[in-house]
């Protein structure tokens, strides 16, 4: 190739790169992974304030990360205050974080419960093989808390990175039991829920943050999430609200 | 094989330059990480015991992954590139299938064979009581099931370029098959073996989708180095780079020093 197609190719693909990496005016949304079942349904219906909102799920502090890397988001909703307190320590927004849903945590087990299990006490069990979330990951922060708390000690076969990770292992049967959020095990085939009133103590909160800098957009997104339509999407998907 | 006749002058100037496009591409990505990396904090990463476990738990597998793919790996090699078994291609095809398919996928494939509802797998906790998911056995499994493709392919292809003249030659002097194979094959495809177990070390070394879907994730037993920097990566990321910079260093390490040793071996390999 002559010098000067080389640069008209170099031409090409940065201007392909530029164009993919800017939002066009379209509203970006950065959300919890356990928010995409809700999110996704809200956005294919259309009931957004916006027709063409842009969803991107990943755990709380890889969010965080890419913001703090300068992605362009205009709301990120966190299931984690800290990730938030991150951003705002950062000079990342100065406007007030909203909490719009609450979760629960509950025991996911193989369908049909063939061990019988009934509450948290059961998963100390001996002949029980059970997954938990791993510590630093705001569900095993979570799940170790309510252990703690209730005085159980649990000695689970593996530390998942997720909850979809320990449904993963209940839903083929490879451990016997899993602690993940309420919503999590609603969505999931293959598994049954074992609800636990030690889970009332556990505040799992999704907090939302505007990060347009007051322009409107994201302060409309948030707004929408906590009107009616938004509600009750979120407790058809068998979210809480704050 | 020496070192000086290489001419560099008579490199073509486009191969050159999309040569060093090529190392530029390669050397940027971690220069960039290793001028992230906070230092400071690195003799405080190195010597937590978490991460030295789970260094301990990488290094002793992949070396166990890697014998183990040496031991089956070689005869897998022969039968493809010697015998004349029917379906070479489809059973070549399906031997070398984990190298693309997702390494979870790769992982929930192993579930679903040898895990505890496997259908090998729950035979052998049916007979034996063992249970293979979520031990270290696990891991050497799965990095074993992702990474032997690796040296199978290369030595497969040193067995194609040695065959020949001297073999025969053996055989019409009234020398054994198993005799030729351990004393005129074998040596002729020691680079290729050399160079396969080194492709298949190093992807041992940085498995993770397998192993943390197959093998799980506990402290000593399954936290390998590459599964501990994931789970870094969401609490701390600077924890996370230093962890990293652990395994990039040993990896360059193991490799340059693989390659001064062996250097002659797998030059000779043309």
């Amino acid at each position: 190739m002559r010098p000067f197609s080389w640069v008209l190719l170099a031409g090409v693909v940065l201007a392909g790169c530029s164009a993919g990496s800017q939002s066009d005016g379209q509203p970006v949304i950065f959300a919890a992974s356990s928010l995409v079942d809700v999110l996704s349904e809200l956005s294919a219906e259309e009931a957004m304030p916006f027709s063409d909102v842009t969803l991107s799920f990943a755990s709380s502090a890889s969010l965080a990360a890419q913001i703090i890397d300068d992605a362009p988001v205009d709301v990120f909703i966190s299931a984690d205050r800290a990730q938030i307190e991150r951003l705002r320590r950062a000079g990342f927004s100065d406007t007030q974080p909203k909490v719009v849903a609450r979760n629960s945590l509950v025991i996911a087990v193989e369908a049909g419960n063939p061990l019988g299990l009934a509450e948290l006490r059961d998963l100390s069990r001996g002949d029980v093989l059970v997954a938990i979330a791993a510590p630093g990951v705001p569900l095993g922060e979570y799940s170790q808390g309510m252990l703690s708390a209730a005085n159980i000690e649990v000695r689970p076969v593996t530390f998942e990175a997720d909850a979809r990770g320990v449904l993963a292992k209940v839903a083929l049967g490879e451990v016997d039991a899993g602690i993940v959020y309420a919503t999590d095990a609603a969505s999931a085939s293959n598994v049954d829920r074992v609800v636990i009133p030690e889970a009332e103590a556990v505040n799992v909160e999704y907090v939302a943050l505007d990060l347009t800098g007051g322009s409107g957009a994201g302060q409309d997104l948030i707004e929408f999430l906590t009107s009616d339509t938004g509600r009750f999407a979120l407790t058809n998907r068998g979210f809480l609200l704050p | 094989m020496s070192r000086q006749q290489r001419h560099d002058a008579r490199v073509p100037i486009a191969l050159a330059v999309l040569g060093w496009l090529a190392v530029a591409f390669f050397v940027l990505p971690i220069m960039a990480l290793v001028l992230r990396v906070p230092w400071s904090s690195l003799s405080d990463v190195i010597t937590d015991d978490a991460t030295t476990e789970a260094l301990t738990l990488s290094v002793f597998t992949s070396v166990i992954t890697t014998v183990l793919a040496i031991v089956l790996g070689v005869p897998l090699a022969w039968l493809l590139a010697r015998s004349n078994i029917p379906g070479r291609q489809f059973i070549r095809a399906l031997c070398t299938l984990s190298m693309v398919l997702p390494p979870v996928v790769a992982g929930v494939a192993l579930l679903a064979s040898l895990g505890r509802r496997g259908v090998v797998g729950e035979i052998l906790d049916d007979w034996f009581g063992v249970r293979l998911p979520f031990t270290m056995p696990a891991v050497v499994i799965a990095q074993l099931f992702v990474a032997m493709p690796f040296l199978v392919l290369t030595v497969e292809s040193g067995f194609a370029r040695s065959a020949g003249t001297v073999e025969e030659a053996a055989r019409t002097l009234g020398a054994s098959p198993w005799y030729v194979f351990t004393r005129v094959t074998l040596p002729a495809t020691q680079p290729a073996i050399v160079a396969g177990a080194v492709l298949t070390w190093a992807r041992a070394l940085g498995e993770f989708g397998a192993t943390i879907t197959f093998a799980g994730n506990f402290p000593g037993t399954t936290r390998t180095l590459p599964i501990a920097t994931y789970l870094a990566l969401e609490s701390d990321i600077d924890d996370a780079l230093l962890i990293s910079m652990v395994m990039v260093v040993i990896s360059v390490v193991i490799l340059v020093a693989l390659r001064g040793r062996w250097v002659g071996a797998i030059g000779g390999m043309r």
